[in-house]
């Protein structure tokens, strides 16, 4: 049984089918590379399993479970923690908080237990912090000095990694990356690539989906890619396979690519 | 160690100073005639800002954390001092306890306006329905003002949820414009329903009362007859004390962290296990809560509710106070509606300009810092709970640092 799961997703805004029958496989310690022109639904895709958006008509399972029905929050606690295309921090909170706030759903103190805060209050908000800054600090050592420094003042790449390690605090079981080397120069994309596998040594059952246009990343990092036109799924491979794969060169790559 | 222990001795006498220089502000900002008062007000404001600006503000608040039991006590004795210094001032009494009223309005309208960024136009409202329970229940039908507080609260939580249950759907300025319309709404109903009083409002709401022992009411010791605001202030300012003191706790749990991401970018939040429309309903409720209170205790003060007490206009000062004293920030809030109630009530002499100066001050406010006098604060848990947190020290981790 797979890990994760869509059977035949679509979703229609309008008259445009932005995602039409994508079936779609992916099993624990597997990255998956997506990639596509522009508006050919990857994002979409992405926002469907994580619950942003609910599909019209198909079903995503997790371990078997359906979630399809399920919002967001309730998607993010069965297991499954995304970033976004641009960053989507609190600019006006502390790296620290950014992060603590990915252990919204973990953490067990109730509101009485917030008013009155006995001992074990304390232990349980200063763990969670602890575990936050643990993982921050193992992507980027230099952050756990900046930990209380506005997250609007810090470095892009560094809010990359800061959203990278919100998702990861609550040890989900998926990973969806939306384009995580956007924005980012030659040198800090080959960082992130390194940051990527990371992931892998903190979370070692963790799979990944990853939405990437930069095909050096694709190359070295996913195991599999699936290529996405227009909202349909055109081709599904191991790298090297899907750059010779003539649907997907007139689609994506284009002649001069390989 | 040693060092910090020589500073701590240090310290303490310095806390009981600054409790006293600012109480005594307060007190001063009461007590003396409208012209040195607000001057007064316009030296704390500046004066506030260049704090703000050089960071003293910070360093002033992690001194009271470090010595907090210093702090609290010292703070305690300036609360009680102040009645006693304004136990024959019946009037400036008065102001004291509205200041602490709104103060406790204003707090709960951060919950939705300052943390969790939905501006809510209907404090006033939620106050009245306070203050109307608390006035029905003692009024109408004759029971203990503590059953009619509890009453009001009630009464405001629930409006606060029947309030938020269809904002869940709207955001930004639609929501906005939905709070509005309930306050203009609550002001025509109130206005029309007889049973309870109508355009006249209910008179006669009951003092809160301990034992027999009257909270409001004129007693004499030792030949010295006290304001009937004696006992009432140092009560309104244990419970606005309680107030503040949850405000903070729900700001630095993560409820409060939950209330700013769902400001920032509800999405986002959404996606990171957050229950967006349950927080956006604790907000109400809890501010609720809160109006609840300010409203029965407001009730009890006047003995008396009317419709022209709850209007739109009361509910802009509401707002105002919670963008000049620092949106988010429970203690800025207070400051802030402490301020304005101080402003407001010393420029009674000039009513023909009242509204003009108040506009102007909070015109120069916005521009000179939008975030108000003193805005939210970073959330550093390990000075709150007295830890440090450990240098993370994985092998390949990099050089450990210490801070």
């Amino acid at each position: 049984m797979a890990l994760l799961e869509t059977k035949g997703v679509s979703i229609q805004f309008g008259g445009l089918w932005a995602v039409k029958d994508v079936d779609f496989l992916i099993d624990a310690k597997e990255i998956v590379g997506l990639i596509g022109p522009n508006g050919s639904g990857k994002t979409t895709f992405l926002n469907i399993i994580s619950g942003v958006y609910r599909a019209t008509h198909g079903a995503v399972t997790l371990q078997g479970e359906d979630i399809s029905a399920l919002r967001a929050y309730s998607i993010f606690k069965k297991g499954i923690a995304r970033t976004y295309q641009s960053s989507r921090l609190c600019w006006d909170l502390s790296v620290a908080d950014n992060i603590l706030t990915g252990l919204y759903s973990k953490q067990m103190n109730g509101f009485w237990d917030v008013i009155l805060r006995p001992r074990r209050v304390d232990s349980e908000i200063y763990d969670s912090l602890q575990e936050c800054m643990d993982i921050l600090s193992y992507f980027n050592p230099g952050l756990f000095k900046r930990r209380y420094e506005l997250a609007k003042n810090i470095p892009h790449i560094d809010r990359r990694r800061i959203e990278i390690c919100r998702a990861l605090v609550g040890q989900p079981a998926v990973l969806l990356l939306d384009e995580p080397t956007a924005g980012l120069n030659g040198e800090e994309t080959m960082q992130m690539m390194k940051d990527i596998h990371k992931i892998r040594e903190i979370n070692k059952d963790i799979c990944i989906i990853i939405i990437e246009h930069d095909m050096k990343v694709m190359e070295s990092v996913p195991e599999r890619i699936v290529v996405f036109n227009a909202g349909q799924k055109i081709a599904e491979g191991i790298y090297n396979e899907i750059v010779r794969d003539k649907d997907v060169i007139s689609a994506y790559l284009g002649g001069a690519a390989i | 160690m040693t060092g910090r222990n020589g500073r701590g001795l240090r310290e303490k006498p310095m806390t009981i100073i600054f409790n006293i220089v600012i109480f005594g502000l307060a007190f001063l900002m009461l007590r003396l005639p409208y012209r040195y008062s607000l001057a007064l007000v316009a030296i704390v404001v500046v004066a506030l800002l260049r704090m703000e600006r050089k960071g003293a503000v910070d360093a002033l608040f992690s001194l009271y954390i470090r010595n907090r039991r210093v702090a609290a006590f010292s703070a305690l004795i300036c609360i009680l001092a102040i009645p006693v210094l304004l136990s024959t001032f019946r009037y400036q009494s008065h102001i004291a306890v509205m200041a602490l009223i709104y103060a406790m309005v204003c707090l709960g309208l951060n919950f939705q306006m300052g943390s969790t960024n939905m501006v809510n136009f209907a404090p006033a409202a939620f106050m009245g329905i306070g203050a109307y329970s608390m006035a029905v229940m003692t009024v109408k039908i004759g029971v203990s003002p503590w059953l009619g507080m509890l009453t009001a609260i009630l009464t405001s939580a629930f409006a606060g949820l029947l309030i938020g249950l269809p904002t869940l759907r709207t955001k930004g300025y639609y929501l906005s414009l939905v709070t509005m319309a309930l306050q203009l709404a609550f002001v025509q109903l109130i206005k029309n329903m007889p049973s309870i009083g109508g355009p006249n409002g209910i008179s006669g709401v009951k003092a809160f009362s301990i034992g027999g022992f009257s909270l409001y009411k004129a007693y004499t010791f030792f030949g010295v007859k006290l304001t009937p605001h004696f006992f009432y202030l140092i009560f309104c300012a244990f419970a606005l004390i309680i107030l503040v003191y949850v405000a903070q706790r729900i700001y630095i749990s993560r409820y409060g962290l939950a209330l700013n991401n769902i400001a920032q970018d509800e999405i986002a939040a959404n996606c990171l296990g957050v229950d967006v429309p349950r927080c956006k309903l604790f907000a109400f409720v809890i501010g609720g809560v809160y109006c609840g209170v300010g409203g029965a205790l407001y009730a009890s003060l006047t003995s008396f509710v009317g419709p022209n007490d709850f209007t739109f206009a009361r509910s802009l000062v509401f707002i105002c106070m919670v963008i000049l004293g620092g949106m988010d920030n429970p203690i800025g809030v207070t400051v802030g509606a402490f301020l304005l109630t101080v402003i407001t009530e010393k420029l009674r002499n000039f009513s023909d300009y009242a509204q003009l100066i108040y506009a102007v001050l909070l015109v120069v406010i916005l521009i000179v810092r939008p975030s108000g006098l003193i805005p939210k604060r970073v959330r550093d848990y390990c000075a709150v709970f007295g830890r440090e947190l450990l240098s993370p020290s994985r092998p390949d981790a990099g050089p450990a640092d210490k801070d």
